[in-house]
C-alpha cells in the first residue's frame, strides 16, 4: 500500500482514529507520520474502568430495592447506590449504616468478616484482651481437633489467667 | 528536597542490596489509614479534604520532631506535571495520585524509604519502600510510622472490621504487601503464567510493573495480597514471603537449566541485548526495559563480567522512563525525540560499562554535560 500523504513511499503507519464515533483510518509511511507527529504510543488504560468490576461484589439480590439504593449515610449523606456504582465508601461511618448490606460482599472478596490484625492502642486494654481471649480460644479450638492435648492444656491455662484479668476491669472501660 | 528526588535516578529500591536482590527487585509494605468521620476522597467534600490535608501536615510536623528520619510534606499541585510523573515511575506515587486534584499531598523522606500520599483513594496511604525480600523490615518500618501516627490522629477503626478503607477490598489490615520480582527465565520458558495464575487461589495476585491494569513489561511482576480481612499483618507478609522464596527457586533452577541445555543461546540473547543497548539509534522505553532484562539476567549468570555491575541496573530502568529521561535533558520532547535521546542514552552507559554509580541531573547544564558526560 502506498502512502496517502507522499504517494511514493510504502505506507507502514496504520492509524485508526474515531473521532464521535466516525472512524477514520490514515495509511502512512514512517517519514510522513513522523511529519504529521503521529506518536505511535498506546494508550492510557483506563484505570477507572475496574469500579464496574468492583461494583459487581456490592451487586447483592437485594440491591434491586429503591429503599436500599436510596438509604443514606447519616454522617456523609451519601446513599448506597452511588456507594455501589463507584465501589467506594462514602465515609468511614458507612460500615456501620450499611453494615448488613456489607457483610456478603466483605465474605466474597476477603472469605472473612472478622478483623484479626492489629488494633490502634487508643482501642484500650480490654478491647485488647477480649481479642487475645478470643484467639486463644481459637487456637484451643485446633488443638484439641488436632488432638494436642498438652498445647490445648497451656492454651486453657492463658484463657483463664486472662479471663481473671479481665474482669475487674470490664466495668471500667 | 524534592528536587533531589526528581533528579537522581536512584531510590532507597534500586540499590543491589537485601536477600535475593537478584531476583527480587523490591520489596513494599502500603497502610491505608482514613480520619474519622470526615468525607473519603471519592466522594470529598474540598472542606474535608483541606481538613484531612492540614491534620496530616501537622501530625508529621509533630512527630518529624522526634528525631527520626525527616519527612517532608508537599502538596501536590505545587509540583509540576512532569516531576510528578517522575514520582510515578519511581512508584513513590500511583497512577491516581499523579493526576490533577485539589487537596493532594505527598509525604516523603529524604532517602525515599518512606512516602506517604494524601487524599488519594484513602486519606493516607503510607509506604515504606526497600530493595530486595524485605517486606518484614518494610512492615516494621511502615507500623512504627503507624504508631507515631496514631498518637496524633484519629484512624477510623472497627472492633469488628478493623481499619476502615474506602475501598472495602481493603478493610481489615489495610495492608497491601508487594514484591517487584525479575522473572526471565521463568518468562522464557513460558512458566510464568502457569507459576502466577495459581496465587489466585493463595489470596495473592500479579500485576505489571505500574500497579493495576498496567502490562508486564521487562519481565516484571508485582505479587501482592488480595485479602485483608481476616488474615494478621504478620499472616499476609509470611505468606508473600516464602511465595515469593518458592519463586525465587524455580526461577533459579531455570536459569541453571536454560545454562546447561542451551548455554550458547543464552550468551547470545544476553550478548545481543547488551549490543543492542550499546549501539541502537531508536530506543523506546519498552524495549529498553526488554533488552535491560536480559542483560541482567546475563549479569546474575555471571556472563557479562567485567562489563557491567549489578548496582546500577534498576537505576537504568528509573533513566529509561519517558518523564524523567525530559527532566535529565531540561526540556519537553515527543516520542521519538525521547526514543532518540534514551538510545543515547544507553550508548554512552552501555559503552563505559556502565560504571557510574549515581545518575545525577545537573538540569541547567543537563544538555552540554550529556555529551561530556563526566562522572560527578
Amino acid at each position: 500500500m502506498q502512502c496517502e500523504r507522499c504517494q511514493k513511499r510504502l505506507a507502514n503507519v496504520h492509524v485508526t482514529q474515531y473521532i464521535n464515533g466516525q472512524k477514520a483510518e490514515k495509511h502512512l509511511c514512517e517519514q510522513c507520520a513522523q511529519e504529521e507527529k503521529i506518536k505511535i504510543e498506546i494508550p492510557n488504560f483506563p484505570i477507572y474502568n475496574l469500579n464496574d468490576l468492583l461494583g459487581a461484589f456490592f451487586n447483592q439480590p437485594f440491591i434491586a430495592k429503591e429503599e436500599v439504593r436510596e438509604d443514606v449515610c447519616p454522617n456523609c449523606k451519601i446513599s448506597y447506590g452511588k456507594i455501589v456504582h463507584l465501589g467506594r465508601m462514602g465515609c468511614s461511618e458507612c460500615y456501620q449504616h450499611f453494615s448488613t448490606y456489607l457483610e456478603p460482599a466483605l465474605r466474597k472478596m476477603h472469605g472473612a468478616t472478622i478483623h484479626r490484625g492489629k488494633i490502634p492502642r487508643r482501642m484500650g486494654t480490654s478491647f485488647r484482651i477480649n481479642r487475645e481471649l478470643s484467639d486463644l480460644k481459637h487456637k484451643l479450638r485446633q488443638a484439641i481437633e488436632k488432638e494436642e492435648y498438652e498445647k490445648a492444656a497451656e492454651y486453657r491455662d492463658s484463657i483463664k489467667e486472662l479471663e481473671g484479668k479481665n474482669k475487674p476491669r470490664a466495668g471500667v472501660e | 528536597m524534592i528536587k533531589k528526588v526528581i533528579t537522581r535516578a536512584q531510590s532507597n529500591w534500586t540499590k543491589a542490596e537485601g536477600p535475593h536482590h537478584h531476583i527480587v527487585i523490591s520489596s513494599r509494605i502500603r497502610l491505608a489509614r482514613n480520619l474519622m468521620k470526615l468525607g473519603m476522597p471519592v466522594f470529598q467534600k474540598e472542606s474535608d479534604g483541606f481538613s484531612v490535608l492540614q491534620k496530616v501536615k501537622n501530625a508529621v510536623e509533630t512527630i518529624s520532631c522526634e528525631g527520626k528520619e525527616k519527612l517532608y510534606f508537599y502538596q501536590l499541585q505545587e509540583i509540576p506535571h512532569l516531576e510528578r510523573q517522575i514520582l510515578l515511575e519511581k512508584h513513590l506515587i500511583s497512577p491516581e495520585h499523579c493526576e490533577e486534584g485539589v487537596n493532594k499531598g505527598l509525604i516523603i523522606s529524604e532517602d525515599e524509604v518512606i512516602s506517604i500520599m494524601i487524599n488519594e483513594e484513602d486519606h493516607l496511604r503510607m509506604q515504606a519502600f526497600f530493595p530486595g525480600l524485605q517486606l518484614d523490615k518494610a512492615w516494621e518500618l511502615a507500623n512504627q510510622l503507624d504508631d507515631a501516627l496514631e498518637n496524633e490522629l484519629e484512624f477510623a477503626f472497627d472492633s469488628k472490621k478493623g481499619y476502615l478503607t474506602a475501598c472495602p477490598t481493603n478493610v481489615g489490615t489495610g495492608l497491601r504487601a508487594s514484591v517487584m520480582l525479575h522473572l526471565p527465565a521463568l518468562s522464557l520458558t513460558k512458566q510464568v503464567g502457569r507459576v502466577l495464575s495459581s496465587l489466585g487461589q493463595l489470596g495473592f495476585t500479579a500485576r505489571g510493573l505500574y500497579g493495576e491494569g498496567t502490562e508486564a513489561t521487562g519481565n516484571l511482576y508485582q505479587l501482592s495480597n488480595q485479602i485483608t480481612l481476616g488474615q494478621t499483618e504478620m499472616d499476609i507478609i509470611q505468606n508473600l514471603t516464602t511465595l515469593a522464596l518458592q519463586i525465587v527457586e524455580k526461577e533459579e533452577s531455570t536459569r541453571n537449566w536454560l545454562l546447561k541445555e542451551n548455554p550458547l543461546r543464552i550468551k547470545d540473547r544476553v550478548g545481543r541485548a547488551y549490543g543492542i543497548l550499546q549501539n541502537a539509534a531508536i530506543l523506546t522505553s519498552q524495549e529498553a526495559l526488554n533488552y535491560l532484562s536480559d542483560v541482567r539476567m546475563g549479569v546474575d549468570m555471571g556472563l557479562l563480567k567485567g562489563l557491567l555491575e549489578q548496582d546500577n541496573l534498576s537505576e537504568l530502568m528509573v533513566l529509561a522512563q519517558p518523564a524523567f529521561i525530559q527532566k535529565y535533558m531540561g526540556k519537553i520532547m515527543d516520542a521519538q525525540e525521547r526514543d532518540e535521546v534514551r538510545a543515547r542514552l544507553f550508548n554512552k552507559k552501555f559503552q563505559k560499562g556502565g560504571k557510574y554509580n549515581v545518575f545525577q541531573i545537573h538540569t541547567t547544564r543537563a544538555a552540554c554535560s550529556f555529551f561530556g558526560w563526566r562522572r560527578s
